[in-house]
């Protein structure tokens, strides 16, 4: 680039471009979010069966569409930006360096050199000191010219020369020396910028059909981080990311930003955004639906590339025996196919939630966490209507072998939750949380003897919950804002225990858990949450009591207390009959022929801070 | 501290022989539990049977919209008993799964009617459940239970079952629980488990 087309450019010009973006990338999130919470909620009430699937189908597809637009405009109006701000930025040192010269009456020659006339006085030696040019420093890299070769030999030769004019009689040549650096190092800055983004914005060029596939998706990954590289590459002016803060903290941060920073954030680092807690839920799941189908796209094409397992069985004179093709197969994909194959079964669950709003009245869903991986099963936060404007808020941690491949029955749990919820507390608004963002064991047995501590993984995820929950406390608008209940079923009630312990406590009014096998404290008064705002409940089936009395055994309860215990203090809620007398440790949000279970609506008493409709259990004859 | 501790731990050992005992049974438990659940696996009255011995009656194969028709209708039977006006929740009818049979909901369905009345225009919550009372034996419906219910609030309640048709209702009549919120009675109306004729999915209608 030369100088005179830096100094030609008119970077406002872009203005024009990166509005236009920004309205196509609105438009796309527009009507994305018009299919989804208005147009397919109307389908799913008004037709039936598989006139409702196949037209929802449909509606599904063109909503992808739009979020692919809304994504990859996005994306294209944050590199236009950062690339305008650059170019600015570059020419207005351009400007002043040339306003500079005209000042000192310096002549700028085409290559962006300074000439400097010979000095009006005479030296102490009685010479004039003479003229000549200044030719601007360049950080050269190996280019065409010299083959890559003598680059250091030339920066030697054009520091010498710069210092000489620094260090001249004619105090011109200085002048001269520092405008041609500024005018040098602006055309750098110009072209770097524009050697930066031109693949980028290429690489942004979509294929011209109107299907979005999960190969387009993938993509859209790349191009999010091929853009996060280049802003990094011209060091684009982003305010940095805070660093550990605390969720108020973010929540400052966030709120500190202009528009266009918030928007260049969640295009360009949506997995930080999707996951800070304290920034408000509706910018958390926009980064995290990008995050979702952006995974979802990468996996599929991942699971695509595998090739078709070979028959497993063959027919030799010994009969059938398991081929070496396919044990050769097995060994190389098997245990990947199955990892893709998971994950995705979990992000199938989400989308199919997504899917559900409207049915029966289910609010809007908000995706606050996602991540394939997480801390190891896989990380799911989602809720059920936003709870930056609930008046009444539940986040509800599941328990022992959760993992993200049936993540599907804790969301439905929720909506339950919610439904049971919402009915009870008619015009004050609900949000029901899904919280999964442990590493939950994978079965009782490994809570069972001999695992060594057995409050482990409760002790690992009792950071994130809190932390979730005062940032969820920060975007709400502080403590007074939302009523709020922290759940936890079997082995997730530990976690929310530990988290309780955690400094500062855990921000809740009320705390409520099922099946719980222990919660690390020796009485509910230990919660922080008083004794009367303690709730248990606790199923009669074996199953139930398996759960609670190995958590016992285990010490997962301080002083061998757990919460169904009378002496620990928690108000006991009638679990009412259980499906069977085997099995209930997972049947607490059930609603057996559509009515809500006797423990489901005790659950949403809470919720909804109706404590006097809580069916409590005789405190006198028991004998625990 | 040191000492319940370590008596908790000696404890736990003797735990550990009943509790893997306890594990296998469930275990296999849980097998045949799975293997019972597949209802489409034999002939209809094959299926049949194996309802009728779960339920303690064979399900009647019935048109789902008729079910649905027949619920909605004694819910408008109601609320005419209750002699009173004001403002209903709109929901109709919905056919669920009947979890006990067939919780895949592929062959067998219950109806469920939830609904609510509430600001009042005409007549009280008191006088509706006084209506109730005199009315449902009338039209031969069996009150099973009529008290408060077992919380602090003690809401008044009424169960009753239609002998013939095996309909049940619940009454609920909900005070206030807070301040501002709306005084309600709330009703559900249930059917028992039905077979829905060949050929129909019962979980898309």
């Amino acid at each position: 680039m030369k100088y005179q087309t830096l100094a030609a450019l008119e970077p406002a010009d872009l203005d024009k471009l990166v509005d236009g973006f920004r309205a196509a990338s609105d438009m796309g999130s527009h009507a994305k979010d018009k299919l989804n919470d208005q147009v397919a909620p109307k389908m799913r009430e008004h037709l039936d069966g598989a006139a409702v699937k196949a037209a929802t189908a449909q509606v599904g597809k063109l909503s992808d569409n739009f979020h692919y637009t809304q994504v990859q405009c996005g994306l294209i109006r944050t590199n236009i930006q950062l690339l305008k701000e650059a170019l600015e930025e570059a020419r207005k040192k351009l400007k002043n360096a040339l306003a500079d010269a005209e000042t000192e009456g310096l002549k700028v020659n085409p290559d962006g050199s300074v000439d400097y006339p010979s000095a009006g006085d005479k030296d102490d030696d009685g010479k004039r000191p003479e003229g000549g040019t200044a030719t601007g420093y360049t950080p050269s890299t190996p280019s065409r010219e010299n083959f890559g070769l003598g680059s250091s030999t030339r920066d030697q030769a054009a520091a010498l020369e710069r210092q000489a004019n620094y260090q001249s009689d004619n105090p011109k040549a200085a002048k001269a020396q520092a405008i041609a650096d500024d005018i040098a190092a602006a055309v750098h800055a110009a072209t770097k910028a524009d050697q930066t983004y031109a693949p980028v914005l290429r690489r942004l060029k979509a294929d011209d059909d109107l299907n979005v596939s999960h190969a387009d998706w993938a993509d859209a990954r790349k191009d999010t981080a091929a853009s996060r590289k280049a802003a990094a590459k011209i060091g684009a002016d982003l305010p940095p990311l805070p660093k550990d803060g605390s969720p108020q903290d973010n929540k400052k941060w966030w709120d500190g930003l202009s528009q266009d920073d918030k928007d260049s954030y969640v295009a360009l680092h949506p997995n930080a955004v999707g996951a800070m807690d304290g920034l408000p839920a509706d910018v958390r799941d926009e980064a995290n639906r990008m995050k979702l189908a952006e995974t979802k796209g990468t996996y599929e094409t991942q699971l695509a590339a595998i090739p078709k397992p070979p028959d497993k069985y063959i027919l030799t004179s010994q009969g059938y025996v398991t081929s070496v093709e396919w044990e050769k197969w097995n060994k190389k994909y098997g245990d990947r196919r199955e990892e893709l194959e998971d994950k995705l079964k979990g992000m199938d669950a989400i989308q199919k939630r997504f899917d559900k709003t409207g049915k029966d009245g289910l609010p809007e869903a908000y995706l606050l966490g996602f991540d394939a991986k997480g801390e190891g099963d896989g990380k799911v936060i989602l809720a059920n209507g936003n709870p930056d404007e609930a008046k009444h808020t539940a986040v509800h941690v599941p328990g022992t072998t959760t993992n993200i491949k049936s993540i599907g029955g804790n969301l439905d749990d929720m909506d339950s939750l919610w439904a049971a919820s919402q009915k009870k507390a008619p015009g004050e608004p609900v949000s029901t949380v899904m919280w999964f963002d442990y590493d939950a064991p994978d079965s009782i047995g490994q809570y069972i003897p001999n695992t060594g501590n057995a409050g482990h993984w409760a002790e690992d995820g009792a950071p994130a919950l809190q932390k979730f929950m005062q940032g969820t406390e920060a975007a709400q608008g502080g403590a007074d804002a939302s009523h709020t209940t922290v759940s936890g079923h079997s082995y997730g009630s530990t976690v929310v225990g530990q988290a309780t312990k955690e400094h500062g406590g855990l921000p809740a009014d009320d705390i409520m858990v099922q099946g719980s096998p222990g919660m690390q404290v020796k009485h509910a008064e230990d919660l922080g949450v008083g004794a009367d705002h303690v709730w248990s409940v606790a199923a009669r089936s074996e199953d139930d009591v398996l759960v609670r009395e190995g958590g016992k055994m285990m010490g997962l309860g301080e002083g061998g207390k757990i919460p169904d215990d009378i002496r620990f203090g928690a108000k006991r809620m009638e679990p009412g009959d259980h499906a069977s007398l085997l099995f209930g440790h997972s049947s607490y949000w059930d609603e057996p022929g559509g009515r809500e279970s006797v423990s489901l609506r005790n659950m949403a008493n809470v919720v909804v801070g109706n404590y006097g409709k809580v069916e409590t259990m005789p405190e006198v004859g028991g004998t625990k | 501290m040191t000492q319940p501790a370590s008596r908790l731990k000696r404890r736990g050992a003797l735990w550990v022989v009943p509790l893997v005992g306890v594990v296998a049974v469930a275990t296999v438990w849980m097998t045949m539990h799975e293997a019972g659940s597949e209802t489409s696996s034999g002939s209809t009255g094959q299926q049949q049977e194996r309802a009728e011995g779960i339920l303690g009656y064979k399900p009647e194969v019935r048109d789902i919209a008729k079910a649905k028709d027949e619920v909605n209708s004694i819910s408008s039977r109601v609320l005419d008993w209750m002699k009173v006006r004001g403002s209903v929740t709109e929901p109709s009818a919905a056919a669920h799964k009947c979890e006990a049979v067939d919780p895949d909901f592929t062959k067998y369905y219950v109806v469920n009617h939830p609904w609510s009345v509430y600001d009042l225009k005409k007549g009280s919550f008191d006088e509706a459940m006084d209506n109730l009372r005199k009315t449902l034996p009338e039209k031969g419906w069996k009150i099973t239970k009529d008290g408060p219910m077992r919380t602090k609030d003690a809401d008044p309640e009424i169960v009753a079952v239609q002998p013939d048709s095996h309909h049940t209702l619940t009454v609920q009549w909900l005070k206030p629980a807070r301040p501002g919120r709306k005084e309600l009675i709330s009703v559900d109306v249930d059917s028992r488990c039905f077979r829905a004729p060949e050929g129909v999915d019962p979980y898309s209608g």
